[in-house]
């Protein structure tokens, strides 16, 4: 089949960018779509233009780093998939296909369709684990824990960290990435000594950061490739206004 | 004062605000709604009502001036909010659909503005009867006793066609904005989790339903001339 | 080269603790004078980066990915082995000691890998401590469950996501020691080569991928934890980022290289659909406890799978291996898949690929089952083929999927270059020839965790400190080194792109070097890279500059990488005369076609040094010396 594809071109973080047409050429259905901008790169490299940058890396659905909107949907339109695991039989001859980089100001565009993340990174240095140095912790089932509650940690731990919940929410919200990590380490008994300071300092971050707030749309765990539910928002709130209450505030 | 700046100026401190107020002027709007059910009790019921409601001057003005104050606070936290969604996404998207972002939260902030100015005309006109010179003027026997006849301006008030049309507008507003807000209001606060989720999401739904075919009933017997 | 494996005296079992006892320390006041660099943020590289700068180093970390969470390791799914005994089925130390040595073909140091086994309790520990949600029972217990290759269950799991919970782990901790700036991070890094001064590693260069920059980085020590070499081969179920280039450049600073010829092909992977394939998705093993796996009789059948009848056919593992049938281990089971494609039975478009069929299980055993223990990987595989398992069975073949050999290290994890140490999948100390399921993450966390931050301090305490300066002659030759060669490849203006030729790189490998070695197709291999190195430096074909985001020169950086390298992998392969583990001579096998070791003269590792461009590498000799264990025959009939 082929496809119209407009893509957004940006040569650089300070350049202005713009969306540009190309065809893609036989693409197969068995092809995955970034294995489609693969062989269009080819293509382009073979004419002596610039090829379309954008980020992947295990192309297996679980580093995270593949981070496109194909037609307004972050990953594009299968549900609970990354665009990397995303197969183009999804597609049909002639279709015409959008694909944007992640939009939000703490994302800035390094190229095309590669944006700088770091934020996450920097939201999860500000308390995104438990304090422990390495040896002497003590036996591993010297603490049981709930099969519900792991499950639960589990069920957040589960992120991919790759910014699909805020390029999918209309305010570039980050909230269900943070309450993903706030929420697997609240439902641990190892995580709880830190559990107020963690999410005072996580949000404090993330606020900085500028991303947006939360207005409670759910199109964050709509387009979450590993469906993280936004409860965990809800839990992550609750847990805010603990910490705040006991005067967590008050410790920098 | 670490505490007040957790609040008032973090993304979740302004959650709870907006929950908290929200809380509070649903509350408002299901008794202002309930009141005014009265309506179908005829005019010696809503009277008598519209008496008790002004009996105390104080309560009655520190209840309009606290409500005022939620109201603000809503408003003013709500735009600084907004202003900060905007910031927060300089460039939009080319392709713009949001396709998992439902109506209702789409509308949050117009049909917020549109309640905003609708409650502004709704005051001025009903309660301080400064549009229409001479609408809340009319009076009625209660007893022995002359008081404002609050049944027939509202029935004249409302069943003027444009205005019952602005009821009827605002009414769509208004349910549109609790569609959305009044499940919010659990999610902000840290109440929606997976057990309660469901009846959270049918008891919030069910009350929007029968607050919009309460407000709307009003309109549409005035309108129709059914009370008169 | 002299390989002195410096393994400590005294019996086996208490080798490493006398090491800890006796070995020497940096006090605390003088730890944070030493600095050290690490390279790759997986489970060895982000653990190691962690516990340094818990111990009070200073530490700079590269990684090549935009966050330090992305790194490989993420996609391991099964699970990680360690000697818990929770179960009570018999496990011990011992034991999995002995598992891991058996299943490498009696081709690992028994005392690295003693100490592989010790460590792994406290790496469990360690990772619930950090708040890794390990599967549990509902008495709130670990629960474990059994891996290929073990008769007892030591595999601690999370979901079909145990890397990623492992790797998030060790992400956490590093952050925290980044937050309290004692370790600095440096993402869409990528090192270039390492720098030695007066025999010490003492730097590395790097290029930042975003502005093109190339700078210098000096350190005491250089750890490099960049795992495996598998994308060599194109195809492989690595990360399309995954590159040898440290390794590699290391090796050409006089670090020396380990058995590269031991690879590891995993049989269960989803076949190749066509030219445009970027890479291969590997399937739990597990499919094949109740999958049969098949072909038609007839070369060359074409008929839907469903209307070819039972008498045409070839149930070949069943037939060929009565008492194992489909659970024949990896290696044998790849090798049979490669036979009957070969003989023109393999299924799907591209004839490689054979069925495993899942009809009779759902027939016994009832759809219901079969999705609750499998659901996640028929999802997985609708996913990528469009096919529905349930309805059609599956088509599947082996790919490459690890890589047991790396640089040479000693037993304090450093190679041969004093001061360069190697860690997880990036050395070659504890697989052998083949290693067992479940067993990466476990080498990667212990080397990290508990075992170099040890060694470390050792070498620290043992060795003269000095840093020197990144303006130093070493530094400024090494950044001119790879200079040259990013603008030697920007300027062949040839025709052909990076891609066209590391995917006929890849595929010469498979044909030749892959399952099935011979003299022949190695020879042959030898000569063909050298004719495919030659067109790739007249006729590499690039766009863009250097002094920016350009992933095609990185990637033909890399590729350049492999050109070389492909040649010494076939080369190791070639000199290894015997079969063992995942390296298979079709000359050297048993009369049932099983692996034939030659343990009289192939009981050594075999480690390749550098002479120089154009030379011939030397082959030397690290000599395997068993006081425990008793070498045997792997049999699986």
């Amino acid at each position: 089949m082929n496809l119209n594809l407009k893509v957004w071109r940006q040569k650089n973080e300070t350049s202005e960018g713009e969306m540009k047409s190309y065809v893609a050429k036989d693409v197969s259905p068995d092809m995955s779509f970034l294995e489609m901008l693969d062989v269009v790169n080819e293509e382009l490299i073979m004419k002596g233009e610039d090829p379309i940058a954008f980020d992947s890396d295990c192309r297996e659905g679980i580093c995270g780093t593949c981070s496109m909107v194909v037609n307004g949907v972050p990953h594009g339109p299968q549900r609970g998939t990354t665009v990397c695991q995303l197969h183009m039989r999804h597609f049909k001859d002639g279709d015409s296909i959008a694909i944007e980089p992640w939009r939000a100001k703490p994302f800035p565009i390094l190229k095309d369709l590669i944006t700088n993340r770091q934020a996450f990174d920097r939201i999860l240095q500000a308390g995104g684990y438990i304090s422990v140095n390495t040896g002497n912790v003590g036996d591993a089932n010297a603490l049981p824990i709930a099969k519900d509650k792991a499950d639960q940690a589990m069920d957040a731990a589960a992120c991919i960290g790759c910014g699909a919940c805020v390029a999918a929410c209309k305010n570039a919200s980050a909230m269900l990435f943070v309450s993903a990590k706030v929420g697997h380490l609240g439902f641990l008994p190892q995580g709880q000594p830190e559990r107020d300071r963690r999410v005072w300092r996580m949000i404090s971050q993330m606020d900085k950061e500028g991303f947006g707030n939360c207005t409670n749309t759910y199109a964050c765990e709509s387009v979450c490739p590993k469906r993280i539910s936004a409860m965990f928002i809800s839990r992550m709130n609750r847990d805010y206004a603990m910490a705040v209450a006991k005067g967590e505030c008050n410790n920098l | 004062m670490n505490q007040i700046k957790a609040i008032f100026l973090s993304s979740v401190g302004r959650k709870y605000i907006m929950a908290l107020t929200g809380a509070a002027l649903s509350a408002f709007v299901f008794v202002h709604l309930l009141g005014n059910l009265q309506l179908f009790l005829g005019a010696e019921a809503l009277n008598k009502y519209a008496v008790l409601l002004k009996s105390n001057f104080a309560l009655l003005w520190g209840y309009r001036l606290g409500l005022g104050a939620i109201a603000l606070v809503h408003i003013v936290v709500a735009l600084s909010l907004w202003v900060e969604n905007r910031a927060a996404r300089p460039q939009k998207y080319a392709v713009n659909t949001q396709p998992y972002t439902d109506f209702a939260s789409k509308m949050m902030v117009c049909g917020g503005v549109a309640i905003f100015f609708f409650v502004l005309w709704h005051i001025l006109d009903l309660t301080g009867g400064v549009l229409r010179p001479g609408l809340t003027d009319a009076k009625a026997m209660l007893g022995d006793k002359e008081v404002t006849d609050v049944y027939h301006i509202v029935i004249k008030g409302i069943g003027h066609p444009v205005a019952g049309l602005c009821y009827l507008i605002a009414t769509c507003c208004l349910a549109l904005h609790l569609w959305h807000g009044l499940e919010s209001i659990f999610q902000s606060l840290g109440l929606r989790n997976k057990v309660y989720y469901m009846y959270i999401r049918w008891i919030t739904r069910a009350a929007v339903l029968f607050l919009f075919v309460g407000m709307c009933l009003i309109p549409l017997v005035c309108m129709l001339g059914i009370l008169k | 080269m002299k390989l002195d494996a410096k393994i400590p005296g005294g019996p086996l079992e208490s080798k490493w603790s006398r090491y800890k006892e006796e070995c020497k320390l940096v006090n605390p006041a003088n730890k944070r004078k030493f600095s050290v660099i690490v390279v790759g943020t997986g489970l060895a590289g982000a653990s190691a980066a962690a516990t340094l700068g818990e111990m009070g180093y200073n530490v700079i970390c590269f990684c090549y990915q935009d966050s330090a969470r992305r790194a490989h390791s993420i996609a391991a799914q099964g699970g990680i082995n360690a000697a818990k005994n929770y179960p009570s089925d018999g496990d011990s130390v011992h034991r999995l000691f002995y598992d891991t040595i058996k299943g490498g073909d009696f081709r690992a140091r028994e005392a690295n890998v003693h100490r592989l086994a010790e460590v792994s309790n406290n790496v469990i520990d360690q990772c619930v401590a950090q708040g890794v949600p390990f599967a549990r029972e509902y008495g709130g217990l670990l629960t474990n469950r059994s891996f290929g290759g073990t008769q007892v269950s030591r595999t601690f799991y999370a979901r079909g996501q145990t890397g990623q919970q492992l790797l998030l782990g060790a992400y956490q901790a590093l952050s925290r020691q980044v937050a309290l700036g004692k370790v600095k991070v440096f993402s869409r890094t990528e090192m270039l080569d390492l720098v030695v001064v007066d025999g010490y590693a003492k730097g590395i260069v790097v290029r930042d991928m975003v502005t093109g920059k190339i700078s210098s980085y000096a350190a005491d020590a250089v750890v490099l934890a960049t795992g495996g070499y598998g994308n060599t081969f194109f195809l492989s179920t690595n990360a399309r980022g995954c590159n040898a280039m440290a390794v590699w450049r290391s090796y050409k600073r006089g670090a020396g290289f380990a058995n590269p010829c031991y690879t590891q092909i995993h049989p269960t992977c989803i076949p190749v659909s066509g030219d445009h394939q970027s890479k291969l998705t590997l399937m739990s093993e597990s499919l094949r406890n109740d999958g049969r796996v098949w072909v038609p009789m007839k070369k060359g059948d074409k008929r839907p799978p469903n209307q070819i009848p039972e008498n045409e056919r070839d149930y070949y593992l069943e037939t060929r291996y009565p008492s194992f049938g489909n659970l024949a281990p990896r290696d044998v089971t790849s090798r049979a898949a490669k036979l009957v494609c070969d003989a023109g039975r393999g299924v799907g478009a591209t004839g490689l690929g054979v069925y495993l069929d899942f009809s009779e299980a759902i027939g016994r055993l009832g759809r219901r089952t079969i999705e609750e223990k499998y659901g996640n990987l028929f999802e997985m595989y609708e996913r990528i083929t469009g096919e529905d398992a349930y309805e059609v069975p599956m088509r599947i073949f082996p790919a490459i999927h690890y890589t047991m050999g790396g640089l040479w290290v000693d037993y304090n994890l450093m190679s041969t270059i004093p001061g360069l140490f190697v860690l997880g999948e990036a050395n070659f100390s504890d697989h052998g020839a083949n290693r067992l399921g479940a067993s990466a993450l476990m080498q990667g966390l212990s080397d990290g965790y508990f075992v170099l931050p040890t060694t470390i301090g050792n070498y620290f305490g043992s060795s003269k400190k000095f840093v020197p300066s990144t303006d130093a002659p070493e530094f400024k030759e090494a950044e001119e080194r790879v200079i040259g060669r990013l603008n030697k490849l920007m300027s062949i203006k040839g025709s052909r792109t990076p891609t066209s030729f590391h995917r006929e790189l890849g595929k010469l490998l498979w044909d030749n070097c892959g399952m099935a070695r011979s003299e022949q197709s190695l020879k042959t291999a030898i000569k063909k890279i050298q004719v495919i190195r030659d067109e790739f430096w007249k006729n590499l074909k690039l766009v863009g500059a250097t002094d920016e985001l350009n992933q095609t020169l990185e990637y033909a950086n890399r590729v350049s990488d492999y050109m070389e390298f492909a040649e010494l992998l076939c080369k190791d392969a070639l000199e290894r005369r015997e079969s063992c583990g995942g390296h298979f001579r079709v000359e050297y096998q048993t009369e049932d076609n099983e692996a034939k070791r030659d343990d009289e003269n192939f009981a050594h590792v075999a480690v390749w040094e550098y002479k120089g461009e154009g030379k011939e590498p030397v082959r030397n000799v690290e000599p395997l010396n068993y006081e425990v264990v008793k070498m045997t025959q792997r049999s699986y009939k």
